[in-house]
């Protein structure tokens, strides 16, 4: 029979024994994991480049400019890039700001009286299955080809998950934190500003994030049917003159955009929650 | 359920019951069941009635701003039937090509969601590796690839249904990622106690018990494909209810594109309760409860 | 620690024909000792564990939250892996989960909600790759068993906490295995269904010759079980003594009141506050 562990030790030399290969081992595992991990990462990169590299090089370059004739017309279109980015920039800007006010707004409103939640229920949920981008063009036709038709395109596809979330997020009151204010004598209003609104703010952050990606989305079709001004306008329009290699340094450009919207927009959220110590809503 | 109204006070043999008995504690407690029952179906009542009365408003608003303004600007709810009548067969084909679209694009993206979800959410390596790539694929609005896409596969069908894939995919895929990994954990114990297999353990625990994680995806799903066929449609604009809207847009002819967006709009929803059945069905069969995202 | 607690590993003082007529050992544990980190949390969880259960035993561990006794399961189970020693089951090493010869019943009872009871029971048998005909009259004779004919084709929510871990207990027989692990199965319910399911327990395993290892914090319910109570204390986990119950089996309620009980579930207690 193998000679017993603990016969001559102590607790803490135990302790000690098993901590050092354990810690060994962890550390061990964790630095394996990250280089397999970084070397993961690049290799799908590679696959991605090689992918398009390949393309470009098996098509012809009106269909698949390579990366290298993408950079190149970046550089020769950047007056247009230029011209166009602060547009889109403005139009999603405006579009978040009046969707989420008026998301907000009404929620709020609707929130103040449970029947008129109710009768509205259905509504919001069929309205979550129409697609609200199909208004586009009919909004343009009203509103016009500038800035407005678009800011109202984003607004509203922005406007409806915020909606949503202020009314869910203003239901969701702890039923006993609710109990202890009454019980203090605490006015409606006081109610409200003091323990409905925090309680909301998991669900209506969420809700921003949400209406920062939308409003993007909003901006970029609204500039697809209208065509004039924008990125949105120069991808239809490169497309329509097979300027390929404008059309996909255009698609990084509004990329880049779209990643930065929505890294401000999750950062925002992160933020503001910790702020307040409060807790990410249940995703 | 029509409940008829039954005098509780006639017992089984047709006698009135004594009162201070123990069958009049009955009796009254039978009354205040049926007055409540009785309560609750006014009030669901009322609240269907107050619904109808929010779409009249709606309707009867969209007619009152229709008169004031130029038809080529707004037109009416009447207006728009005229032009759905006239635009008839275009409206019709193109309805059909629009659902097609939808119904490949959904299809196609949430099978591949459904598999690499199932792939990487059981392999935390993979999770690791894809991670910045799975963020910058939710980030970006796929709906910007539409011009890019159309000028690769043209203006018909296809296009649109890549698209469509490539939006559905991404919501079938974290909701089964997710649902994979949330296992209970007793189940994944019992699961290795017994030396089962990961393919056995996938299929007989975790794809199941992801279900209701996934069916919420795959509504989510059938929304962001029905999205992206349409603008994939206004930027295509050959085939399909978008292309419709986008020659009414063209010519002025409001209410065709009117016509179009209504007609698109009973698709969209079609499609989505479609989904909501679909996820009612799966859960009944595998006694399952939906998800609460 | 009373002089006339037997510690199970001591030799027998009987002399060597006697050791062919003990029963055999079924499962031994040897200096196991199991130590994890959690984060940056460093648990000693089990230290210089010795422990033989012989065939037919029904062997109670004991101890206070955090004294490793389910740790200990889960190394026998195979589930877990230790850090020193060696655990066999039949003779045979435990490396890795999976042993036929183990059964498993957990404090939730882990039944698949989307399978029927009958299914759930038949699941070891799937995963095993057994023949669906074969094993069908096992099952149905187990559900007579557990006293649960005519539930075969309820859902686990349809069914009571009680009523869920007798599924689980016939699911963890359905293999025929010669051991049952039991990690505090009775811990979800609530007082009455507890006494209920322990009485139900006894009946069972009087009816099937398997050894069972039954973790519990409930002194009562341990000693009323077992023919040995392992006690064990926390941090790090050690067995701090083995209690012999000697009444003789079928055990009945009765037995609860009697003096001799008492006194040893007193014993149980004595040594807990102790630690």
């Amino acid at each position: 029979m193998p000679p017993r562990l603990a016969a001559d030790k102590t607790d803490a030399e135990l302790v000690e024994h098993f901590y050092a290969r354990a810690a060994r081992a962890e550390t061990e595992q964790r630095r394996r994991v990250r280089q397999t991990t970084r070397v993961g990462q690049v290799v799908v990169l590679l696959a991605l480049l090689g992918v398009w590299w390949a393309a470009a090089a098996v098509y012809p370059p009106v269909l698949v400019p390579g990366p290298a004739a993408t950079v190149q017309a970046f550089f020769d279109g950047r007056a247009t890039l230029w011209e166009n980015t602060p547009i889109t920039i403005a139009e999603i800007v405006l579009g978040f700001l009046v969707g989420s006010l008026l998301g907000i707004g009404l929620g709020i409103a609707i929130a103040q009286s449970r029947w008129a939640e109710i009768i509205l229920t259905p509504y919001l949920v069929v309205s979550q299955a129409v697609p609200k981008v199909a208004l586009a063009p009919i909004l343009i036709i009203v509103l016009g080809y500038g800035l407005a038709s678009k800011v109202a395109v984003a607004a509203l596809i922005a406007f409806f998950p915020l909606l949503e979330n202020t009314i869910a997020g203003l239901r969701q009151v702890d039923p006993d934190s609710l109990r202890l204010l009454q019980s203090l004598g605490a006015t409606r209003w006081q109610i409200f500003t003091k323990l409905r609104v925090f309680t909301a703010l998991p669900l209506i952050f969420a809700g921003l994030r949400i209406a920062a990606v939308l409003a993007t989305v909003g901006a970029i079709v609204g500039e697809f049917v209208a065509g004039n001004r924008g990125l949105g306008a120069l991808l239809v329009t490169s497309m329509g003159t097979f300027s390929t290699s404008l059309l996909y340094a255009t698609m990084g450009v509004l990329t880049a955009l779209a990643c930065g919207v929505y890294l401000a927009a999750r950062s925002g959220e992160r933020r503001a929650l910790a702020r307040y110590n409060l807790a990410p809503p249940e995703r | 359920m029509a409940r008829r109204l039954v005098d509780p006070r006639a017992s089984a043999a047709g006698a009135p019951v004594a009162p201070g008995t123990a069958a009049t504690a009955e009796y009254w407690m039978a009354r205040e069941g049926q007055a409540a029952a009785v309560r609750a179906r006014r009030e669901r009542l009322a609240h269907t009635g107050a619904r109808l009365l929010v779409l009249a408003a709606v309707l009867g608003l969209w007619q009152a701003l229709a008169s004031r303004y130029d038809v080529t600007l707004m037109p009416g709810p009447a207006q728009t039937y005229a032009g759905l009548r006239r635009g008839w067969p275009l409206i019709a084909t193109a309805a059909v090509d629009t659902s097609l679209e939808i119904a490949l694009g959904f299809a196609a993206g949430a099978l591949i969601g459904l598999i690499l979800g199932s792939l990487v959410g059981q392999s935390q390596l993979a999770e690791g590796i894809l991670h910045p790539y799975l963020i910058a694929y939710q980030a970006v609005p796929k709906v910007g690839l539409a011009p890019m896409i159309v000028l690769l596969l043209g203006f018909g069908l296809w296009p649109k249904v890549v698209l469509a894939a490539l939006a559905a995919a991404f919501p079938v895929l974290e909701n089964t990622m997710v649902g994979v990994q949330r296992v209970d954990e007793d189940s994944a114990r019992l699961f290795a106690g017994l030396g089962a297999s990961p393919t056995q353990t996938y299929l007989k625990l975790r794809l199941i018990s992801a279900l209701p994680s996934i069916m919420a995806g795959v509504r989510v799903a059938v929304v962001l494909a029905t999205v992206s066929v349409v603008v994939t449609e206004f930027v295509a604009g050959r085939i399909g209810l978008g292309a419709v809207m986008m020659l009414g847009y063209a010519q002025l002819d409001t209410p065709l594109v009117f016509a179009a967006l209504v007609v698109l709009t009973a698709v969209g929803l079609a499609y989505y309760f479609a989904a909501v059945g679909l996820e009612a069905l799966v859960l009944r069969w595998f006694n399952l409860t939906p998800s609460t995202r | 620690m009373d002089a006339t607690d037997q510690v199970a590993t001591r030799p027998s003082r009987r002399g060597p024909a006697a050791e062919d007529r003990a029963p055999r050992v079924v499962i031994r544990c040897q200096d196991v000792h199991k130590f994890y980190l959690a984060g940056s949390r460093s648990v000693y969880a089990l230290k210089g564990i010795d422990l033989e259960v012989r065939e037919r035993e029904f062997v109670s561990v004991v101890g206070k939250s955090g004294c490793g006794k389910s740790t200990l399961l889960h190394c026998i189970a195979g589930l877990l892996p230790v850090s020193h020693g060696e655990v066999a089951i039949n003779g045979e090493r435990v490396d890795k989960p999976g042993r036929r010869d183990i059964g498993l019943v957990f404090q939730t009872s882990a039944l698949l909600r989307w399978r029927t009871a009958w299914d759930n029971v038949l699941l070891p048998a799937e995963v095993f790759g057994l023949s669906r005909a074969a094993i069908e009259p096992r099952v149905r004779q187990l559900f007579r068993l557990v006293e649960l004919e005519g539930f075969e084709r309820q859902y686990p929510n349809q069914l009571s906490g009680g009523m869920q871990q007798r599924v689980a207990i016939a699911r963890a027989l359905v293999h025929d295995p010669a051991v049952l692990l039991m990690d505090e199965p009775f811990g979800a319910l609530d007082a009455q269904t507890r006494e209920t399911m322990t009485l139900e327990l006894m009946r069972i395993w009087e009816a099937t010759p398997k050894t069972v290892l039954f973790v519990t914090h409930d002194l009562q319910e341990a000693a009323f079980l077992a023919t040995r109570v392992v006690v064990m204390s926390a941090r790090p986990g050690t067995i701090q003594a083995i209690v012999d119950v000697p009444m003789p089996h079928p055990r009945t309620p009765d037995l609860l009141a009697r003096a001799d009980f008492v006194e040893t579930v007193q014993r149980l207690r004595r040594l807990l506050m102790a630690q």
